[in-house]
C-alpha cells in the first residue's frame, strides 16, 4: 500500500494541461540565489556564535575552562597577597618599580580612572598573568578567510563570556585588596570598557612583572577578544552585503531596463571579480542579453559560463530558456 | 577580504553536512514555508531558524534518511511558532501574491502557470494544501508525508483526494479568466 502511490496529476494524461503546467511551475520555483546567499550568511555567523564548530567549540570549551582556573587561582593569589599587604605595608612599595610600567608603556591611552590603587593591582595581576599570547592567536589566523565574516559575532559573544569572566576575577581582586578600588572602574559596565581596559593592561603587567608569571592564561583570553573585537566587527559583512544588494538592485531592474541591469552587472562583475554571487550574475546577464536580442553575446556568455560552472544548477534554466525567452 | 571566495563557498563555513542539506533542499524549505502561508518578509528568518533546528540535530538527520519529511515537519512547527508570536490570522491570499511577485520565473508562461497554481492553491483548507502540495508538487511519497505530518496514512489519502477534487472542480470554474 505504501509504495503504490496514485499516479500524481503531473503526470496522467487526464489532468488538464493548465494544471500539470501550475503544478510544475509552483514546485521549479527557484530559491532566488540572494536569498541563499543572505541566509547562508546568517546561518554561518549565527552557527558560528552558537559554537557549534569543533574548533570553536573547542575554544570556548577551553576558555570557560581557563577562566574559572584563573578566577581561583587569582582568588588564591588575592588572599595571600591581600594579607601580605595588610600585615606590612611596606611590601607593595617594593615592587612599585613594576607598576607604572604598564600603563606607561603597554596602555597609554587607558584611562587614570581605572587603576588607582596602582601597586595593589599591578601585584595582583602580575600574579595571575601569563604570557603565551600567540598561542591561542594562532588558530585565528590561520583560519580561511571565508570564515572571516562568521567571527565578529563569533568573537563578540565569546568576547562577553570571557570578559565577564576576567572582569569577575578582576572585580574579585580588586575588592578583595581594596575596597575603594572595586567601585572606582565604573561597576556594571561588565563588557567592553572595562574589559578592553583589563586587556590593556595585562600583557604589560606580565611583561613588567617578568619573574612572575604563571601558568594561568585568563589575562590572555581578556586581552586577545576584546582588543581583537572591535576591528574584526565591520570587516567582511558590509561587502557582502553591498554585493547581494547590488545584484538584487539588477534583477530588479532587468525587465523594465534592461540595460541598467547590464550596467550593474558589469559594476557587479567589476567590485566582486570572485564574488559569492558570480553565477547568479553571469545568469541574469545572459538572461538579460537575451531579453535585448543580443543572442551572440549571451551565447558566448552562456559557454563560458559552462565552461566555468558545468555543474551548476542554472545550466537547466538556462538552456531551455531561449526559446521561451522568444516569447516575451 | 571576501574576494578569494568561490562561489560554492557561500556557505561553505557551516558544518559540512548542514551545508549539504542546506544546497539540497534550501529550495524546498522555502518553498514550504511558503506553502505553510510564512509572508514573504518573514521567510528570510524562518529559512534561517529551521537550518539552525536542522544543525541542532544533524545526527537525527543522518539517521531518519528521509530528509524531506524531516525537514517539513521542522517546517511546520517553526512557522506556527513564529504565528503564535505574531498572533497573525492566517491569510493565505497575501502570501500567495507575493510568492507570485518573488519569483524568479522569468518567462510569462511560467508565470501566469505559477499565478494559477497559487491561486488554486489558496482554494484549499490548510490540512489538504499541504498533502496535495507534498505530493502533487513535491513528489514525496504518501509514506512520507504521513511522517511529515505525523498522522495516519489513511488521513493523508482522503486528504488528497478531497483536495484533488476541490482543486479540478475550481479548475472548471477558472477557464474563462485564466484560459489564454
Amino acid at each position: 500500500m505504501t509504495d503504490e502511490d496514485p499516479q500524481r496529476l503531473k503526470s496522467t494524461g487526464g489532468t488538464p494541461v493548465e494544471l500539470a503546467r501550475a503544478l510544475r511551475a509552483l514546485g521549479g520555483d527557484d530559491l532566488d540565489a540572494a536569498r541563499l546567499a543572505r541566509v547562508a550568511e546568517r546561518l554561518d555567523a549565527a552557527i558560528a556564535a552558537s559554537g557549534t564548530p569543533a574548533t570553536s567549540w573547542l575554544r570556548a570549551w577551553i576558555g570557560t575552562k581557563v577562566g574559572l582556573t584563573s578566577l581561583v587561582v587569582g582568588v588564591g593569589a588575592l588572599g595571600v597577597l591581600g594579607y601580605a599587604l595588610t600585615a606590612n605595608p611596606v611590601a607593595p612599595s617594593a615592587d612599585v618599580p613594576a607598576a607604572p610600567a604598564p600603563i606607561a608603556v603597554s596602555a597609554p591611552q587607558e584611562p587614570a580612572r581605572a587603576r588607582p590603587p596602582e601597586p595593589q593591582l599591578a601585584l595582583g595581576e602580575a600574579t595571575a598573568a601569563p604570557a603565551p599570547a600567540p598561542v591561542r592567536e594562532q588558530p585565528r589566523i590561520d583560519r580561511p578567510a571565508g570564515r572571516s565574516h562568521a567571527r565578529p559575532r563569533n568573537e563578540r559573544i565569546r568576547t562577553n563570556h570571557g570578559a565577564s569572566v576576567a572582569a569577575t576575577a578582576e572585580t574579585a581582586r580588586r575588592g578583595a585588596l581594596d575596597p575603594g578600588a572595586a567601585s572606582s572602574p565604573e561597576p556594571g559596565a561588565a563588557s567592553s570598557p572595562e574589559a578592553s581596559a583589563a586587556g590593556a593592561r595585562e600583557p604589560g603587567g606580565a611583561g613588567s612583572a617578568g619573574p612572575k608569571p604563571a601558568n594561568t592564561p585568563e589575562p590572555i583570553e581578556g586581552r586577545s577578544y576584546a582588543d581583537e573585537q572591535p576591528p574584526a566587527k565591520p570587516a567582511a559583512t558590509p561587502a557582502q552585503r553591498s554585493e547581494v544588494a547590488l545584484l538584487h538592485q539588477a534583477r530588479k531592474t532587468a525587465k523594465r531596463e534592461p540595460e541598467a541591469a547590464l550596467r550593474l552587472l558589469d559594476e557587479h562583475a567589476r567590485r566582486f571579480p570572485n564574488g559569492v554571487l558570480v553565477p547568479e550574475r553571469e545568469v541574469l546577464a545572459i538572461e538579460t542579453l537575451r531579453r535585448l536580442g543580443r543572442d551572440a553575446e549571451a551565447e558566448q556568455r552562456l559557454r563560458r559560463f559552462e565552461g566555468r560552472y558545468p555543474q551548476s544548477i542554472h545550466l537547466r534554466r538556462l538552456e531551455r530558456a531561449p526559446a521561451a525567452a522568444d516569447d516575451d | 577580504m571576501s574576494g578569494t571566495q568561490r562561489p560554492r563557498e557561500a556557505t561553505a563555513d557551516l558544518p559540512s553536512r548542514l551545508r549539504e542539506a542546506f544546497e539540497e533542499h534550501g529550495a524546498f524549505v522555502c518553498r514550504s514555508l511558503r506553502y505553510l502561508g510564512v509572508p514573504e518578509a518573514d521567510l528570510d528568518d524562518l529559512l534561517q531558524e529551521v537550518f539552525l533546528v536542522v544543525c541542532q540535530r544533524l545526527t537525527d538527520y543522518e539517521e531518519r534518511g528521509r530528509a524531506r519529511s524531516w525537514l517539513y515537519s521542522i517546517c511546520t512547527r517553526v512557522a506556527q511558532a513564529q504565528r503564535r508570536k505574531q498572533r497573525r490570522s492566517r491569510g493565505f491570499g497575501p502570501v500567495a501574491e507575493q510568492a507570485t511577485d518573488a519569483t524568479q520565473l522569468d518567462h510569462v508562461q511560467d508565470r501566469e502557470a505559477l499565478e494559477l497554481g497559487w491561486r488554486l492553491l489558496e482554494q484549499l483548507p490548510e490540512q489538504q494544501r499541504e498533502v496535495f502540495v507534498l505530493y502533487e508538487v513535491e513528489d514525496m511519497p504518501m509514506s512520507e508525508i504521513a511522517r511529515a505530518l505525523d498522522c495516519p496514512l489513511q488521513t493523508v489519502y482522503s486528504r488528497l483526494y478531497k483536495a484533488r477534487a476541490r482543486i479540478l472542480a475550481q479548475l472548471q470554474r477558472l477557464p474563462a479568466e485564466s484560459e489564454p
